[in-house]
């Protein structure tokens, strides 16, 4: 099948793909974890992890798409031998398995948004109350199907009307508000000491290997490395287009938007109260929703004695939140496309199909928190496994041929050493197996009955359904070589 | 130790917004290369 659509511009390009990795990840997760990892003791590793997790990854999702020029599937198909056509089935379905619940999330931003605008988000002090009255209602479902419409109404527009436009409206946007709302937050008497807990280290932390794997953790979750997603707009990217430097500017990107996100919150909570703010970022609360959905529309109230700005400010932020959550849910539902595009779908069709199925089996995490629970964990260390199987694949082509022909060829503006190399073949592999290792076996201290595949969160619930549909691709592979490289070579 | 915090900032934010800033120059200026050489 041949390639006809690009990216029109490399600005372009990028733009879509710091849509795919600045998600609500980088606004509620970021914070809660460094909160709970000692603040600046946790900044140490993360930069250190986004050298030699995130980044590789995303160089690695980069020269692999526009290569392959195929979804996950195939490429890892191409890359890897096509007998390990049912790695990238997995790398796929992880991504796609995110997209049901990832909208819930998104439609959870939409909702917060309109409340804000609306004013509705003040008529209440209980904002626990509000959370778990809206949560358990079916209101979750309307706005999840809100935001499956717009994602797919986006994806089906295509990649230069849809993708990429869309995309430079909402990153931009987003950046700008944040800016904005940065400056306000800088401003707040006690801003100070925010800034002072969000960047001090403390000794005793950072000699704490749980910090050190929280912080693996926060890149291979929020990145969006080795999800896919960027190997999917890669393969849109046009033959001249550059590789490592683009990855550099989507990674290093991506953590400048989750710093600026952290100062906000850190000084906008510190701004009010420093003992009490501790004890409230750190609260998970319900689906890790405490701190978004519960504490800061309670700051937001209390922003100033003027309702009207408080309102402004909070609709910003919420705002903020939805556009960095349905750029991230575009990517999702472009990658499930891609897929059924190379058996052959048309995308009119292929969209239709992947909207109609993300709304259906998004239903249950909308209207049942221990599922959406279970989805999340299940899938969000699924992802660890899809970045060492892109590692294996890179591996089983040749790392330096993967090096030199693949990433520095004549079209990249910068070139990558042999430090790649050693990560790829090295550090990606240790990382993957200590990291998935150290989340199933720690499931263990928060469940008695770790290996039950029917509880919440343990490490038989992961194995078990891993297992599921590892046995069913890899029964399926032979029929998917047929179907996908008979239409494609 | 008072101002550990302001040089673990700037450390912090040399090497991330730093990075980020070095890689947009570098492309800027690969991108008007690109434009003027057409």
């Amino acid at each position: 099948m041949k390639q006809n659509e690009f990216f029109t511009s490399r600005w372009g390009l990028i733009l879509a793909t710091l849509g795919i990795a600045v998600g609500t990840g980088n606004i509620w997760r970021f914070s809660r974890i460094v909160a709970q990892n000692g603040g600046g003791s946790f900044l140490i590793p993360w930069v250190i992890f986004l050298f030699v997790w995130s980044l590789p990854l995303i160089i690695a999702e980069f020269a692999i798409g526009k290569y392959a020029r195929l979804g996950p599937m195939g490429a890892i198909a191409k890359i890897a031998g096509k007998k390990f056509i049912w790695m990238g089935g997995f790398i796929a379905f992880v991504s796609t398995a995110i997209m049901f619940y990832y909208s819930v999330v998104t439609g959870w931003t939409i909702r917060y948004f309109v409340a804000a605008v609306s004013g509705d988000l003040f008529s209440t002090t209980d904002h626990l109350a509000y959370w778990n009255t809206f949560s358990s209602g079916l209101q979750p479902v309307f706005f999840h199907l809100t935001a499956m419409l717009i994602g797919t109404i986006v994806v089906y527009r295509g990649i230069v009307k849809g993708i990429e436009k869309t995309n430079k409206f909402l990153v931009s946007t987003l950046v700008i508000i944040l800016l904005i709302i940065l400056v306000r937050s800088l401003l707040l008497p006690n801003a100070i000491e925010g800034l002072k807990y969000f960047f001090t280290p403390q000794m005793e932390y950072l000699l704490d290997y749980k910090v050190w794997l929280n912080a693996l953790t926060q890149n291979a979750w929020d990145t969006g490395a080795g999800w896919g997603l960027i190997l999917t707009y890669a393969v849109y990217m046009k033959k001249s287009e550059d590789v490592p430097l683009n990855a550099a500017l989507i990674g290093f990107g991506n953590n400048s938007i989750s710093l600026i996100a952290g100062i906000i919150i850190f000084s906008t909570v510190f701004s009010f109260s420093s003992v009490d703010a501790m004890n409230q970022i750190t609260q998970s609360g319900p689906a890790n929703t405490g701190l978004t959905f519960i504490y800061l529309p309670m700051l937001f109230s209390h922003l100033s004695s003027n309702v009207t700005v408080n309102l402004i400010f909070a609709s910003m932020f919420f705002l903020a939140l939805a556009f960095a959550a349905i750029s991230s849910l575009i990517s999702l539902i472009e990658l499930t496309t891609k897929t059924f595009i190379d058996f052959g779908f048309d995308r009119k069709k292929a969209v239709l199909i992947v909207g109609t199925l993300g709304f259906l089996l998004g239903i249950p995490s909308a209207i049942n928190v221990d599922i959406f629970t279970n989805q999340d964990w299940v899938w969000g260390v699924g992802l660890i496994i899809s970045g060492a199987f892109m590692a294996f694949a890179i591996m089983k082509f040749g790392i330096e041929k993967f090096r030199t022909d693949l990433i520095n060829g004549n079209s990249s503006d910068i070139k990558v050493g042999k430090w790649y190399s050693f990560i790829i073949k090295y550090l990606i592999p240790v990382q993957a197996v200590i990291l998935l290792g150290w989340w199933l076996i720690s499931s263990a201290s928060w469940d008695n009955e770790w290996w039950n595949p029917f509880h919440t969160e343990n490490a038989g619930t992961c194995l078990f359904q891993w297992s599921i549909v590892l046995i069913v691709l890899i029964a399926l592979s032979n029929r998917f070589k047929k179907l996908l490289f008979e239409r494609n070579e | 130790m008072n101002n550990l915090w302001i040089y673990t900032m700037m450390l912090v934010l040399t090497i991330v917004w730093g990075g980020f800033f070095t890689a947009l120059t570098i492309a800027i200026r690969r991108e008007k290369g690109k434009a003027n050489s057409e």
